[in-house]
């Protein structure tokens, strides 16, 4: 069974959202609790404020499955529902068939340890 | 009808004439106020009245921020008197009129039986709330309205009472804006509820983070050390390899103006109908959890802790960036390092004065996630998830609430019990999530017995 991995609307201002970090490299097997991927949203061209929300999520698998395309890189920016992968239950499944179903993930918020600046991010 | 006149009371400074701009209006004429309802302002400048004044001159970092508002002690109709206010610069700058107490800006309409027993006993049915702002530069003029500008202190306090003056201080992020400044006319609502005499100073963190590690700096900091970090920091940024752009020079002053200064253990001027007096250190200080981030900076050799929002330094310029990546190490910082950092300041500032502390705990779950394992996120879990970090930072306060005596406003189950629609992104909270944090400070307050913050009677 095919699985598609798509940016959910984790806030309900977002419209996109940009790739910090992939952390599954294409043709593996994705134990449930794998990580997936960092998305850094940033909120500030919709809610123009002093104080622009900016908030870093990791999206993490609930069910086993092999990554088998992957179609974002670290540094992209995506849109909401854009496809970010996608997923098959079993490692030799053909990817012509229609995907069955987006792949159930976990979203949480993340603590980003890096540069506390960083240029153009407004 | 009964006719109550509006006027302003006595008010002097021996050594010094009060004078005051026009009265700008922040009612209509006819508009129904209730009693201790503020209906206008003015500016005002107290000026030596013979020759030069020994000693700093009062207000001297306030002066051209200086206003009063007047709140009527009785309900009814307001009548504005036609004089009261000439607009344009009459009304802006403070040096067209004499305060004079006699003088009556208009009235307060209501039914003889409405006229409250013995509220003309000294001539005064105005109250009066005193606002001055300390502008980030002399540039940052902005007279446009009341305690408007950019200020890196705003404060007010209560002109009535002899009694000394009770002061909070707000220094935390801008989940406190609200909660300090309020909705209109700024402060209002504190003095709607508190009696006073009391002043309430809010310091905004438009440059510097106030996270404990830093305000325990400012506390401790020695002339010496402040000018080491003046000379270093015009060097490094004058003579850096990369060439400072007019923002970094103007981020860079503010910066350093707010990072030498101590506001916690600041006395400020204060005018009352009693005279001109100084209120002393702040009697309580609210602190904000969500200032202590998991990273700060530490200057390499100074070894001073600097912290700025990531989007005010993105904002600064190159120099500025530079200036930081060259000079500066980034610690990161665990729950048990916050502790260690708020028992510095709570200690430090203690052994000058006994000032209350409470601090506004933070927002630990988010409507964002749909988290239904710990078991995928790297240990500790308090490196890796915002909501376990904020877990963990809330329980410590209350072992700090134990060990000094810290009051903790319970920001996270107040949103818990309006909603998450009232914070949605856990720090810029509502006006009714405002209301109910100012609430909860008073409530603690009152329970502290910080003087001037009891309730106002009713009536």
């Amino acid at each position: 069974m095919l699985l598609t991995l798509s940016l959910p609307r984790i806030n309900e201002h977002m419209l996109s959202a940009r790739v910090a970090a992939v952390h599954a490299p294409v043709g593996s097997a994705l134990a449930v609790g794998s990580k997936l991927v960092d998305l850094t949203v940033d909120l500030t061209a919709i809610a123009a404020q002093d104080c622009p929300p900016v908030s870093h999520f990791r999206m993490v698998i609930r069910e086993r499955a092999w990554l088998r395309e992957l179609r974002v890189a670290r540094g992209d920016e995506i849109a909401v529902c854009a496809r970010i992968a996608l997923l098959s239950t079993d490692p030799d499944e053909p990817l012509d068939a229609a995907p069955a179903r987006e792949a159930r993930v976990t979203v949480a918020g993340i603590l980003m340890q890096g540069p506390l600046w960083s240029e153009g991010t407004r | 009808m009964s006719l109550v006149p509006l006027r302003l009371g006595r008010l002097a400074a021996p050594g010094y004439d009060v004078v005051r701009s026009g009265v700008r209006w922040l009612r209509e004429d006819g508009h129904a106020c209730r009693a201790g309802e503020i209906v206008g302002y003015c500016n005002v400048r107290i000026a030596p009245s013979g020759g030069a004044p020994s000693g700093p001159a009062p207000f001297a970092e306030e002066g051209r921020d200086f206003q009063v508002a007047l709140a009527t002690r009785v309900g009814g109709r307001l009548v504005r008197a036609p004089d009261a206010s000439r607009g344009g610069f009459i009304d802006r700058l403070a040096e067209h009129s004499v305060w004079m107490p006699d003088h009556g800006i208009g009235h307060v309409q209501c039914r003889p039986s409405e006229r409250p027993p013995g509220v003309d006993t000294h001539g005064e049915t105005l109250d009066l709330m005193f606002v001055a702002g300390r502008r980030v530069t002399e540039l940052a003029e902005d007279r446009s309205g009341f305690l408007t500008g950019w200020h890196d202190r705003a404060r007010a306090w209560w002109g009535e009472g002899d009694a000394p003056v009770g002061t909070l201080l707000g220094y935390g992020i801008c989940e406190q804006l609200g909660v300090f400044r309020g909705e209109s006319p700024a402060f209002a609502d504190w003095f709607a509820a508190a009696a006073g005499p009391a002043q309430v100073v809010y310091v905004p963190d438009n440059v510097l983070v106030p996270c404990a590690a830093i305000l325990a700096d400012q506390c401790r900091r020695t002339e010496d050390e402040a000018e080491a970090i003046r000379a270093d920091v015009t060097r490094s940024i004058a003579s850096g390899p990369v060439a400072p752009s007019p923002a970094d020079w103007m981020f860079v002053g503010a910066l350093v103006s707010a990072l030498l200064r101590s506001p916690i253990t600041e006395r400020c001027d204060v005018l009352t109908r009693g005279g001109l007096r100084q209120a002393g250190v702040a009697d309580a200080v609210v602190l904000s959890l969500n200032a202590e981030s998991p990273m700060i900076l530490r200057h390499r050799r100074l070894g001073y802790a600097l912290h700025c929002h990531a989007y005010r330094m993105s904002d600064a310029g190159p120099a500025v960036r530079s200036w930081l990546e060259r000079d500066f190490e980034i610690v990161v910082r665990t729950s048990d390092d916050v502790r260690r950092d708020y028992r510095a300041l709570v200690d430090t500032v203690r052994e000058r004065s006994p000032a209350g502390f409470l601090v506004m705990n933070a927002m630990s779950t988010s409507s964002f996630e749909t988290l239904h394992s710990y078991a995928p996120f790297d240990r500790p879990l308090g490196s890796t998830l915002g909501t376990v970090r904020t877990k963990e930072l809330n329980l410590m306060l209350h072992d700090l609430a134990r060990e000094r005596e810290v009051s903790i406003v319970d920001n996270d189950a107040i949103a818990a019990d309006l909603g998450a629609t009232h914070l949605p992104d856990g720090v810029h909270n509502s006006a009714t999530m405002q209301a109910e944090l100012r609430g909860e400070i008073l409530r603690i307050l009152r329970s502290r017995g910080v003087a001037g913050f009891a309730a106002r009677a009713s009536g």
